[in-house]
């Protein structure tokens, strides 16, 4: 089927006339589109929204608009609407029209169009990560250096706080989708045997719909910046700047970008799975992908729904969270907390996934208990659901409560444990390859455990008291998403890299960089869970001298950092472009993935597979199959 | 509707595809629903704070209660004939389907009309207290969820009109009568919830 596919391909793609429209939408016409929009809404919209008593809300209400037409006009302008639209109309798409959004012999060109292959957009998802990552990181040495004094003073107060804040929006965003976009979409659908996600053009549509909204994020630095921070709390952001709208326009079409995604994904993994692909032949990656994406369907509309209250407290004068008309601020609290605290292990699950299947492919041992890790990776996401108000016992709602919620916390340990004990029940008397995936799991399994530690102790109430809102906290989380969640993301790059691009990621400088950050990292933080043990508050530009020491020692881990990830950054780029060509299967994995050529064909394979064991049978192969 | 791609490129049968465009819709409608649920999470929980006696606008001013439910009403209308236009669908009676799926698209955006006529006509502004902010909120998301479903149906009765539709080919309108009934459901919870005044 799929040969005589390709056959009436070649015959008709010159054929590029029947194409129509969509021929000539692209990321130009997106940004000609979307500029003009911006433009002529914000023309009319200041003529016609009149000056009231109020001057900020009707400033606010003309750069929602003008945000909305930017977003409205950049979505026409890449192609999203023209699958609706035609739909509406009956006009359904033909086969050169479906080649052609495919991104069949585009070459470049494809990854500057609304292009619904799964593989392109799982690398456009990848530069977009590796180029939030690399803005995010600039900010952080921005933070780090002014903390290099005591007194700070290389920043203003209120655009330090900004940076903090757009800092932490920039990494969260990054690290959401730094394993379900790149390698969810590029691996997840050849992994279980298919030929493309369950909805390419919705697949197109996600990460459009981030990308729509990045110069709206950037903008926020010339509105005004964001400084109530990354979590927006109210009534302070009601009273903050007109970035903040920028901030609230931003979260509102990630969430729906994530709820596309997050459907989509699931989709897939549910019903187009190989033939003889039961659950118990399902990888792990794949269940953990669903798991997080799953987790994230519910939980990001509720968080949209905080930023929604939030625009029409600023633009119209509601009240949600004022509590002098009526409003309340824990509202908003928990608003943000459902969704902040499953969203954690919406970015921690897909790494320990990632790690999981790269562990017995390198210790050449089967997996240690499948059925352990699915229970550990179902415990984790049903009682994320349960966590959130952890972290409000300060703010005094339900004091009653903090006994439930700390005890549902301290619980979550049990199920994340579980998949400690697969990892090291892998690696025990495996014959181990040290290759640079490899090294991303020991790193992983030694950052987590600080990570997870200092997590329990943050969930005891007393403990949480006295802590709360100190650095000890900041470098917890750090050492979580980033110390876990990145680190993990990293050996998942090392992983399929050449699967992705073909060629093998340059070890010698993967390996230089490893060490740089991870030894970095160490010294970072344990520089930050030393003053904020003595008492540092977090989010502050200035601060006593007694926490010198600790914060100039963070600041040269943070140096260290940067150097490792510049050094992995250029080894990406080097390699992409020049590196040893990978053959289909450079380290003898038993996953689908690694059963079709480098490059991998536009339809992935050219008869779907059939699969018949799964997929750890590692040391055990060879006697089956004599 | 997106899988179009999968039908044309991959020759993926009718019901294959039409599988997955039922998963994905009840995926989004999840998503959704987490939507609506913390929107009557909010207005209860505002109601019940009612911080610094804020809930009522100071005028007491509120909306008819039956405001809400006439909406509804149109509502189930236009789902009732959607549905009944799917089983004309199944059984490849064209004309009764597509006179089905019109008139479902009519009282959809008389439906919207209402809703919108019911919003330029609000009593109170939305910054008259939390009650108020609560109100706008839950019909302005019902309008936006009328448009979008308007559109739907409207497309549905288009594309029966073109001859798209029939018993081997009736995934569109099973994965939109879904939708329209979730409009429905979130639709009843807005107006529950604005029953629930004092």
């Amino acid at each position: 089927m799929a040969s005589e596919l390709i056959t009436e391909d070649t015959t008709r793609h010159s054929a590029n006339k029947s194409v129509g429209i969509i021929r000539h939408l692209n990321f130009g016409t997106a940004i000609i589109v979307g500029a003009l929009s911006a433009v002529t809404v914000n023309r009319i919209a200041t003529k016609l929204i009149i000056e009231g008593d109020e001057t900020w809300r009707r400033h606010d209400q003309i750069v929602m608009a003008t945000m909305l037409a930017w977003f409205i006009g950049f979505m026409t302008g890449i192609g999203a609407l023209v699958g609706p639209t035609r739909w509406f109309f009956g006009k359904d798409l033909n086969h050169d029209e479906a080649m052609f959004l495919a991104g069949k012999d585009m070459g470049l060109k494809r990854y500057f169009r609304y292009t619904t292959d799964h593989k392109v957009v799982g690398i456009q998802y990848l530069i977009l990560t590796i180029s939030l990552f690399f803005i995010g990181g600039v900010l952080a040495m921005l933070i780090r250096t002014n903390l290099g004094h005591a007194s700070g003073g290389l920043i203003p107060p209120q655009v330090y706080n900004s940076i903090v804040g757009f800092h932490g929006l920039i990494m969260i965003i990054a690290t959401i989708i730094m394993i379900t976009g790149p390698f969810g979409n590029f691996i997840l659908p050849i992994m279980i045997g298919a030929r493309d996600m369950a909805f390419p053009r919705l697949n197109a549509l996600s990460f459009w719909l981030v990308i729509s909204v990045l110069p709206i994020l950037a903008a926020t630095i010339a509105l005004g910046g964001i400084p109530m921070g990354w979590s927006g709390y109210n009534p302070l952001a009601d009273q903050g700047p007109l970035g903040v709208d920028s901030y609230i326009f931003t979260i509102v079409i990630f969430a729906i970008s994530s709820a596309v995604a997050g459907a989509n994904i699931t989709t897939t993994a549910m019903k187009m799975r190989a033939r003889g692909m039961n659950w118990s032949r399902t990888p792990l990656f794949v269940f953990g992908t669903v798991a997080s994406v799953a987790l994230a369907l519910p939980a990001f509309p509720v968080f949209m729904l905080s930023q929604v209250m939030s625009a029409m407290d600023r633009s119209f004068g509601a009240n949600f969270f004022n509590p002098e008309f009526g409003g309340s601020a824990w509202l908003y609290e928990n608003l943000f907390w459902i969704m902040g605290h499953p969203e954690v292990y919406v970015i921690l699950i897909p790494a320990v996934v990632a790690i999981m299947e790269i562990t017995p492919v390198f210790a050449r041992k089967p997996l240690f208990s499948f059925n352990m890790a699915i229970v550990g990776i179902f415990g984790i996401v049903g009682l994320s659901i349960f966590v959130w108000a952890h972290h409000m016992y300060i703010s005094g709602w339900a004091p009653l409560l903090n006994g439930p919620f700390m005890l549902t916390t301290e619980l979550i340990s049990i199920p994340t444990g579980l998949l400690f004990l697969v990892i090291l029940g892998t690696i025990w008397r495996g014959s181990v390859w040290t290759r640079l995936p490899m090294l991303s799991v020991y790193a992983m399994l030694f950052n987590f455990i600080i990570g997870g530690v200092t997590g329990i102790f943050l969930s005891d109430v007393p403990e949480d008291a006295a802590l709360h809102g100190s650095m000890f906290v900041t470098a917890h989380f750090h050492y979580t998403l980033m110390g876990a969640g990145l680190t993990g993301a990293l050996g998942a790059l090392a992983y399929w890299f050449p699967k992705m691009t073909g060629r093998m990621l340059d070890e010698k400088l993967g390996r230089i960089s490893f060490w740089l950050v991870q030894v970095g990292f160490t010294v970072t933080f344990f520089g930050m869970f030393a003053v904020g043990l003595m008492g540092q508050p977090r989010r502050v530009e200035a601060y006593d001298i007694i926490f010198r020491n600790g914060n100039l020692i963070s600041t040269i881990g943070a140096y260290t950092i940067f150097i490792g990830m510049l050094i992995l950054l250029s080894a990406v780029i080097t390699s992409w472009r020049n590196g040893e060509i990978a053959g289909p299967n450079p380290w003898g994995a038993q996953t689908l993935e690694w059963m079709t050529p480098t490059p991998v064909p536009l339809e992935n394979f050219e008869v779907l597979p059939v699969v018949t064991s799964n997929p750890y049978q590692y040391g055990i192969k060879q006697e089956s199959s004599s | 509707m997106t899988t179009q791609t999968h039908d044309v490129l991959h020759h993926e049968s009718a019901a294959t595809v039409g599988v997955r465009d039922r998963q994905g819709v009840l995926l989004l409608v999840l998503a959704d629903a987490a939507f609506a649920l913390s929107v009557v999470f909010s207005y209860f929980y505002l109601r019940m704070g009612n911080t610094s006696n804020g809930w009522i606008p100071v005028d007491g001013g509120t909306a008819d209660k039956m405001n809400s439910w006439i909406v509804v009403g149109a509502l189930i209308v236009s789902a009732l004939l959607f549905r009944l236009g799917f089983k004309a669908t199944s059984l490849s009676n064209k004309g009764r389907s597509l006179a089905c799926y019109s008139l479902s698209g009519v009282t959809m955006l008389l439906a919207t009309g209402i809703q919108l006529d019911q919003i330029l006509h609000i009593p109170f502004g939305v910054s008259e207290g939390t009650y108020s902010s609560c109100y706008y909120l839950i019909t302005y998301t019902n309008l936006i969820h009328l448009v979008l479903t308007a559109f739907i149906v409207l497309g549905i009765a288009n594309r029966d009109r073109l001859g798209l539709l029939n018993s081997e080919k009736r995934w569109h309108p099973l994965v939109s009568n879904i939708w329209l009934n979730w409009v429905v459901i979130s639709a009843t919870l807005g107006a529950i919830c604005t029953m629930y005044v004092k």
